[in-house]
């Protein structure tokens, strides 16, 4: 892989890093980079922290075992 | 999908059960951020729970069933629900992507969020600025941050093509991060980062003509 040094290029990296959708030698060069440049390591760090938030924030209904029940009762008579 | 062998009853309930419904959470949920109701959530829920046992014969058993029904419950909120419930169709998606170029141009910079209190804090807007988000862009975050589905998976769920997936995506994010940074700093929450050079600043990506 050319090693990116343009920094949208390396924000696309980790995005697509984090939504693993890089393959296995730019996920090595792009690790590799994390570590070693503070920089890259800070860009990874946020955006992973946003990842993160957005996940654990986001609100998810409860399902209850009646509306679950109500579902297959209604598969068994239709 | 290859159509099957004629599947017993007791052989469609088996596999409903054992592969379909545990998916009923993460369904539920992308359901509620496209409806905005729980109610409407759970019907648009049970309306694809009873499309899919009615082309259960159409599932391969073992594959990916998730997908599947994320793709049942999308197609049935965009050509059943939506029309019944009267939702608009796409909310001032141009004048909203519009408004937000100046946003998504100038800063997108988005805070440090490790501290557990503003985690905290940060819980109902997080929910709050999904779902102000204009659909295509919701969807899919919901498919990819939430639900965890690649690009390709996505793509064929919301039939577009792999680069709008990536482009919604990169669009989105952006605009959740202005608002939620908009959010923090209003709580106090400055970002010594804030105006310091950010590769989406000067960013041209995510700018095509979206589907």
């Amino acid at each position: 892989m050319k090693e990116p040094n343009n920094p949208n290029d390396i924000h696309n990296k980790v995005s697509m890093y984090l939504d693993g959708a890089l393959n296995e030698e730019d996920q090595d060069n792009l690790l590799r980079s994390v570590a070693e440049d503070p920089n890259i390591s800070r860009m990874y760090n946020r955006e992973k922290s946003f990842r993160d938030l957005i996940r654990s924030n986001v609100k998810r209904p409860i399902v209850s075992q009646e509306f679950i029940q109500t579902i297959k009762d209604n598969i068994k008579k239709d | 999908m290859e159509d099957k062998p004629f599947l017993s009853r007791e052989e469609s309930i088996r596999i409903f059960e054992k592969e379909l419904l545990p998916h009923i959470t993460a369904l539920t949920t992308f359901a509620y951020h496209l409806t905005l109701d729980e109610a409407d959530a759970e019907d648009l829920v049970q309306e694809t729970y009873l499309k899919a046992f009615k082309s259960i014969e159409k599932y391969m058993e073992g594959t990916n069933a998730k997908a599947w029904l994320f793709k049942i419950l999308k197609n049935g909120y965009i050509n059943d629900f939506r029309k019944r419930t009267k939702r608009p169709n796409r909310v001032d998606f141009e004048d909203f992507v519009n408004y937000h170029d100046s946003d998504d141009d100038n800063n997108s910079g988005f805070l440090d969020l490790r501290e557990e209190l503003f985690d905290q804090l940060m819980g109902d807007e997080v929910t709050r600025a999904i779902n102000s988000l204009p659909i295509d862009f919701r969807t899919v975050i919901l498919l990819c941050d939430i639900e965890g589905f690649t690009y390709e998976e996505i793509a064929k769920i919301i039939d577009i093509p792999v680069g709008t997936v990536r482009s919604r995506l990169h669009r989105g994010r952006n605009i959740l991060k202005v608002q939620l940074r908009d959010y923090a700093e209003k709580q106090g929450f400055a970002d010594p980062r804030t105006h310091v050079s950010d590769p989406e600043s000067q960013d041209g990506a995510g700018k095509e003509e979206l589907k």
